[in-house]
């Protein structure tokens, strides 16, 4: 019985921190997102890493579908080649099913074949994805498995064919007041053929063409055709007067459109 | 005739010697076991090496002689190389080193040089601190007593790459020099000042993503396994009984069995601050109208349905932000045709995007 007596507390151990390594798992995807130039008609590859964070081996797969955006302007994953500048269809995945060990990675290589008249850009999502499977047996009670799906946005640009091209409209400036900062909204249309991601930048100047105010809004994704409305806003306050909103939208590699608004604040 | 022999060969040796001395080294950087390979050593006025490709979340094989260490604000990439000395030292003396950053990376808040000293192991996040960026308070890589000629002292270099989302998020590559002084440690004098050129080839920085499903507290235990698994054990349609994990909710038609469970989405280097989560039922119960998924931010509802069609969870989850959410399921208190007992089975498919 004494010799026993180890072997015993080690399986207490082994069970007693199982749950606790067990209890979550993590899977990962290395690059989140790739954006990439390509020549029209020449081959290219990038490469992906999947990692597995939990203590288990995670059978993993890829599926590849298109990238594009609704009337709400939210992104949607449309089935490969049913998407306007659908990219799907050019990539084949090396290896498309695999194993990754516990606390292991695996590496992938995405194979991109595009054709050679192929113009400004184009869009794809690839997920990895872990294989949905029974982990125990279940015969006293109701289950619910699931698995998890890593997506990688693929923004690709036919080089040299690019037309880069917004559309600004609908500026509507609010001046700051005692109860709410300046607000400037304005619709942005991608009229290009390829993605951009415009940052606004407001500069206010007084009557003597002084710099009073500034503001900037985050980087924002637009896809060919995509018109989303926009806001900088500056939390500050101006004394009464006559001022002058300079906007600038830069995009692309080196475009800029700006645009100007003259506005009063009044006295309190 | 073998006069010239000896002439040819003492003109052959003071060449060798006189190129060596052209190139003024008398210490080198050299790679070490387990460290990254330095191009440039034996002579060389500079050196080169590089640290490959790189993320915040530590995915991926590093490249050779680099170990990716994941913290809980980013990871921290690690090698070791070589200082040794082997000239320009009098006897009894022995070279000290510092350090700084000469050119930093043209992105310093995506990509943060850090250093480790020769008295440190070097393999572990917390030997390594920041290194400088100022060349009149450099970092110390070799303190005092410094190490003789003859022999390699071992220290430290890493770089940092922190989650860093928004406006200074990074993903493409980028280079930075470190210069190496190497001083005497009786004298003070400077025997050489060496840049070490991180470029051999430039460090390239990827987006990364990262999801976890984790059991939240007094939530039902996810499997362990290939997927992650809820076990509701038995259910009813009056809310009788649940198990451990489990609270009920009476709505028209049955009742809802409740656990809670937990989102935890990391990212880096996305100019967008927030992900995307969406769930889906990619396999239904076979007994669809008796039992079917929910999804809530709370435990008492409102109730979602989760079907075939994405469900959208948030589309503004923060950079390691935890999500407490509440899956439902819905057992219906039917009876005669198309009531069911016994056991069923579904699949959810959570699904993350950056932006």
């Amino acid at each position: 019985m004494k010799k026993h007596t180890p072997l015993m507390l080690l399986a207490l151990f082994a069970i007693a921190c199982w749950p606790l390594s067990a209890a979550a798992q993590s899977l990962g995807l290395a690059p989140g997102e790739v954006r990439e130039k390509f020549k029209p008609g020449v081959p290219f590859e990038f490469d992906l890493a999947t990692s597995n964070d939990g203590s288990s081996p995670v059978e993993m797969s890829v599926e590849i579908a298109d990238f594009w955006y609704n009337e709400k302007n939210e992104k949607v994953f449309p089935t490969p080649g049913t998407a306007p500048r659908s990219a799907a269809n050019w990539i084949q995945f090396v290896p498309e099913r695999f194993e990754v060990p516990a606390h292991g990675s695996q590496k992938m290589k995405a194979i991109v074949t595009p054709p050679s008249d192929a113009k400004g850009g184009y869009y794809a999502v690839l997920f990895v994805q872990s294989k949905p499977q029974l982990s125990f047996t279940k015969s006293n009670g109701q289950g619910v498995f699931t698995n998890m799906r890593l997506g990688c946005l693929v923004l690709l640009d036919a080089e040299k064919t690019e037309d880069f091209k917004i559309e600004l409209s609908n500026a509507k400036l609010i001046p700051p007041s005692t109860t709410q900062g300046l607000d400037l909204s304005f619709d942005l249309l991608n009229a290009g053929n390829t993605h951009v991601f415009p940052v606004a930048r407001l500069a206010v100047l007084n009557a003597e063409k002084k710099l009073v105010a500034k503001a900037q809004t985050e980087e924002k994704r637009f896809l060919p055709g995509q018109k989303i409305s926009m806001h900088v806003t500056w939390a500050g306050s101006l004394p009464a007067g006559n001022y002058t909103a300079v906007l600038s939208v830069t995009y692309g590699e080196d475009q800029v459109a700006t645009q100007q608004m003259a506005f009063s604040v009044s006295g309190p | 005739m073998p006069c010239l022999v000896k002439a040819a060969l003492v003109i052959l040796v003071l060449i060798s010697w006189t190129s060596q001395a052209w190139a003024g080294a008398d210490v080198d950087m050299v790679q070490v076991a387990g460290g990254v390979p330095i191009a440039g050593a034996g002579g060389a006025a500079s050196f080169q090496t590089s640290f490959g490709t790189l993320n915040g979340l530590g995915i991926g094989t590093p490249t050779t002689g680099v170990t990716a260490i994941p913290l809980n604000n980013g990871t921290l990439y690690i090698t070791t190389l070589g200082i040794f000395p082997h000239g320009g030292l009098p006897a009894g003396h022995n070279v000290i080193v510092t350090a700084y950053v000469s050119t930093n990376f043209a992105h310093p808040a995506a990509l943060i040089v850090e250093s480790c000293p020769s008295t440190s192991a070097c393999n572990s996040s917390g030997q390594f601190s920041v290194m400088s960026t100022n060349s009149g308070a450099q970092t110390s890589v070799v303190p005092a007593p410094g190490d003789p000629k003859g022999t390699t002292a071992t220290i430290g270099l890493a770089i940092f790459v922190p989650d860093n989302n928004g406006a200074s998020a990074f993903a493409g590559t980028d280079t930075a020099t470190i210069t190496y002084t190497m001083i005497d440690s009786t004298n003070g004098n400077v025997l050489e000042t060496d840049p070490l050129f991180l470029n051999n080839p430039n460090e390239t920085l990827q987006t990364a993503v990262q999801l976890t499903l984790g059991t939240a507290t007094g939530g039902l235990t996810i499997s362990p396994a290939t997927d992650y698994a809820a076990n509701y054990g038995f259910v009813n349609g009056l809310g009788i009984g649940p198990g451990a994990g489990l609270t009920t909710t009476s709505v028209a038609g049955g009742t809802v069995y409740v656990t809670p469970y937990l989102l935890n989405p990391v990212f880096s280097e996305f100019s967008s601050t927030t992900a995307t989560i969406k769930v889906t039922l990619s396999s239904n119960f076979a007994h669809p109208t008796v039992l079917q998924l929910d999804d809530s931010s709370a435990s008492g509802g409102p109730f979602t349905q989760i079907t075939a069609a994405a469900l959208q969870i948030t589309n503004a989850a923060g950079d390691r932000s935890s999500i407490t959410r509440y899956l439902g399921l819905f057992v219906s208190n039917l009876n005669g045709a198309g009531a069911f007992t016994g056991s069923d089975t579904a699949t959810l498919t959570f699904t993350m995007t950056v932006p």
